[in-house]
């Protein structure tokens, strides 16, 4: 044990000495402090649209208003009342944006049909693109592996080129053991400097140290620790620093952008989903095909569901805001199953994505930060459920007035729901870590077979 | 100590060492002589555990080199004909790190005691390695060599870049080891170098060890003799 402490703090000094490390991670560093400016932007300005909500919605309610003072039909009022719902971020969203750029923070709802509302702000159904993102999880799991490879890729393969290695070997000492010294001490430096970089993040972002917060971390450092046992695989695979420096940076492109790009595609292609823009297109196809329907076919079916409206007169006029909000609702039930298959096939191709973990550890290990960071597919899914919730308060609130052919006012507005987030959103288990042990303890028991190898053979 | 049995290496339709057997004793220091490509090297690297031979052994102190190979390489010293070394480290740093991959820690007086017996300047001991000759590498390589107490010595070329002055103070050092019972084996070009060091002598062509003779049979003319009429044929 204490020749190992002696050791490592001999290669300690080597590594030290050598001028890698400084620019190595200093870079790191300023890449990890760019990335929590950029998400502490991100939070601030998330947090100054959720703030700037309530104002937003006096605005438009004084709007409504004007047009409906002393009073209005309720039909009239509920179709002009957007209301709004929001998805907080946490403040591990600062750290892991996930889909949170690509999908709705904000979705203004009325009465009308819902599903067309979800989905208007819809921009695709990005899962492994998001690896893009320029926050700290893309420094942690993209950039991070690259430094540490630097770092440890030609851990052998530079005493080779330096003619070294003969009277190194010849000392007595493993070179499996030199080896694993001189990764960890990589994995070291590299975790130290994000570390110093999440430390920092603390106070800057407003993080709680919580066991999320440290769970996260973790699975940064445990991604991490995968990518060293990679970097020992090349180091003791390759017999010189040219090969290794290629082997490292080919490996680290095809690792981070070529094999995520390629099981997006395959999984894209092998599990077609529907845009939520076909949902929407649909739903208003059933709405706009309703108006010329029979209106006492609509408002049966309407009742076949609502039974409780079924004893109101029938619809004889041109119009009447109970038929129009029927033929919205009765719409949402027309497009449900494909929404219901919409969402069953994102988690399905979320789900293929995880049983091909171990192909690209960093675009898995983003998908486990985004889910700890509640920025991920799920949590948007459970975000549209929420609105849903939320939606279907607006017809048990507007449907006894509209049914009435009530009129209301305006101070009656304030008895309009309001959304609120759950206090503690229900989550799914993150995506478990053993995907990326087996990575990694495939890579080791490489490692292994290539150190049995004699030096000159 | 050291001994070799049918000892064969191929590189593929090549056979660079044939059938070698070879047993140096404790005290003895074995010049092994003969052109490049004569498979003194590789006989060495075998020694090393850095080729695996295709048949017979190499034993170090009794052990298997390819059975054991760390465990060898624990009991023998190595000096290369290049000695290569960390250019950031100084001349006592590289000793001590050696040292340490050797399984041995000496204090920073012991560590200049060796360099001293290596015969490298005081003043270079702590100038980094980066600004030092051949030859000054070369005398930390005896250093790193010395440290280790091995049983067993290997010297592939160990003069090679040496001064003469250097070059006759490494034949004492060498005399010195073998009176402390080290079994040396060295691989040399230098006919002169080994009538004067060697208690014994072997001449090796297309790898195969022609001659086997104790120096003190011979002069200084009777080896170059030998060596050239080996080398004809």
């Amino acid at each position: 044990m204490k020749s190992w402490i002696q050791l490592c703090l001999w290669e300690a000094r080597q590594l030290l000495r050598g001028g890698a490390l400084r620019w190595v991670c200093g870079a790191l560093l300023a890449a990890g402090l760019l990335a929590l400016w950029s998400g502490d932007r991100r939070l601030a300005r998330h947090a100054s649209e959720i703030a700037g909500l309530p104002g937003h919605l006096t605005t438009q309610m004084e709007a409504v208003a004007r047009q409906f003072t002393p009073d209005g039909e309720a039909g009239y009022v509920a179709y002009y009342a957007f209301l709004p719902t929001h998805h907080p971020l946490a403040p591990l969203a600062a750290l892991s944006v996930g889909l949170r750029d690509v999908v709705p923070s904000v979705i203004w709802v009325r009465l009308l049909g819902l599903e067309g509302q979800l989905y208007e702000a819809d921009l695709g159904n990005p899962a492994l693109q998001a690896l893009g993102n320029f926050d700290f999880a893309f420094v942690c799991c993209v950039l991070a592996p690259l430094a540490l490879l630097l770092l440890g890729h030609d851990a052998l393969a530079r005493e080779r080129d330096a003619g070294r290695l003969p009277l190194l070997a010849a000392q007595g000492v493993s070179l499996g053991r030199l080896l694993a010294i001189r990764v960890l001490l990589a994995w070291g430096a590299v975790a130290a400097t994000l570390a110093l970089t999440f430390a920092l993040a603390v106070p800057w972002v407003g993080l709680s140290v919580d066991a999320l917060t440290l769970t996260w971390f973790g699975t940064a450092l445990g991604h991490l620790a995968v990518w060293a046992a990679l970097a020992a695989l090349v180091a003791a695979a390759a017999r010189s620093v040219a090969t290794s420096l290629a082997v490292s940076l080919a490996g680290w492109i095809g690792a981070v952008v070529l094999l995520p790009a390629v099981l997006n595609l395959a999984l894209v292609t092998a599990l077609p989903v529907s845009d939520g823009l076909e949902i929407t297109v649909r739903q208003r196809q059933e709405t706009h095909g309703a108006w010329d329907r029979p209106r006492a076919d609509v408002m049966n079916a309407f009742f076949a569901h609502r039974p409780q409206w079924a004893d109101t007169p029938p619809v004889t006029g041109r119009f009447a805001w109970r038929w129009y909000y029927a033929m919205h609702e009765m719409s949402d039930r027309s497009v449900a199953d494909l929404g219901r298959t919409y969402r069953a096939n994102l988690r399905a191709r979320q789900d293929a994505l995880i049983r091909f973990a171990w192909l690209a550890p960093s675009a898995y290990a983003q998908l486990r930060l985004n889910h700890l960071a509640r920025t991920d597919l799920d949590a948007h899914l459970a975000y549209l459920d929420e609105v849903r919730a939320f939606h279907e308060r607006l017809r048990d609130h507007f449907y006894p007035l509209v049914f009435a052919d009530a009129r209301i006012t305006p101070a009656d507005y304030a008895a309009f729901p309001a959304y609120a987030p759950p206090a503690s959103p229900v989550s799914a288990a993150p995506p478990p870590f053993w995907p990326l042990l087996l990575t990694g303890i495939a890579a080791l028991f490489a490692t292994h077979r290539f150190l049995q190898r004699p030096i000159l053979s | 100590m050291l001994q070799l049995d049918h000892l064969t290496k191929r590189f593929g339709a090549h056979t660079a060492v044939d059938s070698l057997n070879l047993a140096i004793a404790p005290g003895e220091l074995f010049a092994l002589l003969g052109p490049n490509g004569a498979g003194k090297t590789t006989t060495i690297n075998c020694l090393l555990g850095f080729l695996r031979p295709d048949a017979g052994r190499a034993l170090i102190d009794g052990i298997d080199v390819a059975a054991e190979p760390l465990e060898t390489k624990r009991r023998l010293a190595y000096i290369p004909e290049q000695v290569n070394l960390y250019g950031h480290f100084s001349g006592v740093e590289n000793l001590a790190y050696f040292a340490e991959l050797g399984g041995h820690r000496y204090t920073d007086d012991q560590l200049r005691g060796f360099l001293d017996e290596s015969g490298l300047q005081r003043d270079a001991h702590d100038r980094r390695v980066s600004g030092y000759s051949k030859g000054m590498r070369q005398k930390v390589g005896i250093a790193i060599a010395i440290a280790k107490q091995a049983k067993v010595l290997l010297l592939d070329e160990p003069t090679s870049g040496l001064d003469p002055s250097a070059s006759h103070e490494f034949s004492q050092l060498l005399g010195q080891l073998r009176e402390r019972g080290v079994a040396i084996l060295m691989a040399t070009h230098d006919l002169f170098r080994a009538r004067e060091d060697a208690t014994h002598l072997g001449i090796m062509s297309a790898g195969r060890l022609i001659h086997h003779l104790p120096t003190a049979q011979l002069t200084h003319s009777g080896i170059e003799k030998l060596y050239l009429e080996t080398m004809r044929g």
